[in-house]
């Protein structure tokens, strides 16, 4: 990714902005069809698309530390008392220098993937960090984990998925491979069956019936 | 899971997508979320429509309004004061 020239660039920007729209169809079987909640549905499509230039190990590893260290600022912060917008922005700045801290840790060590860190989207980081308090203030610090771990679960599985099946040279290979991603999404959206794990949530509701006969 | 259990709860439970696409959007149409969320007016509208309302003792729509709030609520030995707009602690200004 590093050097190339200007063709071995655009091919691999060509590549991402393809392979967007297949993670986010991904995303949508993931929430609707299997019924995980995550943060938003922004966060888990653009933190797949940064794991696949970063590699999974090191992309999970780069999002802990961020969203970690991010959470435990972002509690400091609590201190300040100051208003939402420049909360984010303040939480924009402490993201790009843990990135820049990161960028330069990786040069030092030798570590490819942690050069690639500037593709991990700040803004939607600062983002999961304000979501994650948000959620730790309103619904408990277990909550905001979960949310947390399933988000990072998508993300990862979308990396899988995405890997194993070779997804990133078909779509490029055949871009009108979109046009069913397209119908797909369509399809689930007016889908009205129970999901996955709905199937487990309202479980309890037949068992008393069932021994009633 | 038994398979009978699948079965039923696929017949009989109501999953997120459903509820969205039978009943949160034909029901809810986005003209009248302005309605419904102002108190004043959708308690104006259900009573209109003979549904019982509780009572509203007095609306307050000015911060200076509230130096009668005493005088107003003299009379009862128990009230609540919510926002005209907003739910679950929000609408406060």
């Amino acid at each position: 990714m590093v050097g190339g020239g200007a063709g071995a660039g655009a091919a691999q920007a060509i590549n991402l902005i393809l392979v967007l729209p297949v993670i986010a169809c991904i995303v949508v079987i993931f929430r609707s069809v299997i019924g995980i909640e995550t943060f938003g549905t922004f966060a888990p499509v653009i933190v797949s698309l940064a794991f696949l230039m970063t590699g999974l190990a090191w992309g999970v590893a780069i999002f802990c530390v961020i969203v970690g260290l991010g959470v435990v600022l972002r509690s400091a912060l609590q201190w300040f008392r100051i208003q939402l917008v420049a909360r984010l922005a303040v939480l924009i700045a402490l993201v790009s220098v843990m990135m820049a801290g990161l960028t330069v840790v990786g040069a030092y060590l030798g570590v490819g993937a942690l050069l690639n860190v500037s593709i991990f989207p700040m803004v939607i980081m600062s983002n999961v960090i304000e979501n994650f308090t948000t959620t730790q203030v309103e619904l408990g610090t277990r909550e905001a984990i979960r949310l947390t771990r399933n988000t990072l679960f998508v993300c990862a599985a979308c990396y899988l998925v995405i890997e194993w099946a070779g997804l990133q040279s078909i779509v490029l290979s055949f871009p009108e491979v979109l046009l069913g991603v397209v119908a797909l999404e369509i399809a689930i959206g007016k889908w009205r069956g129970l999901r996955l794990l709905e199937y487990l949530r309202f479980s309890d509701l037949v068992r008393p019936a069932a021994s009633e006969r | 899971m038994k398979l009978e259990t699948l079965r039923r709860l696929r017949r009989d439970a109501l999953g997120m997508n459903r509820r969205n696409l039978e009943f949160l959007v034909p029901y809810n149409p986005p003209g009248l979320f302005a309605v419904v969320d102002y108190k004043p007016g959708t308690k104006r509208r259900l009573s209109a429509a003979g549904i019982p309302v509780p009572a509203t003792y007095a609306v307050l729509s000015r911060q200076w309004d509230l130096r009668r709030l005493a005088a107003l609520v003299a009379g009862w030995t128990s009230f609540v004061v919510k926002p005209a707009r907003g739910a679950g602690g929000g609408g406060w200004s």
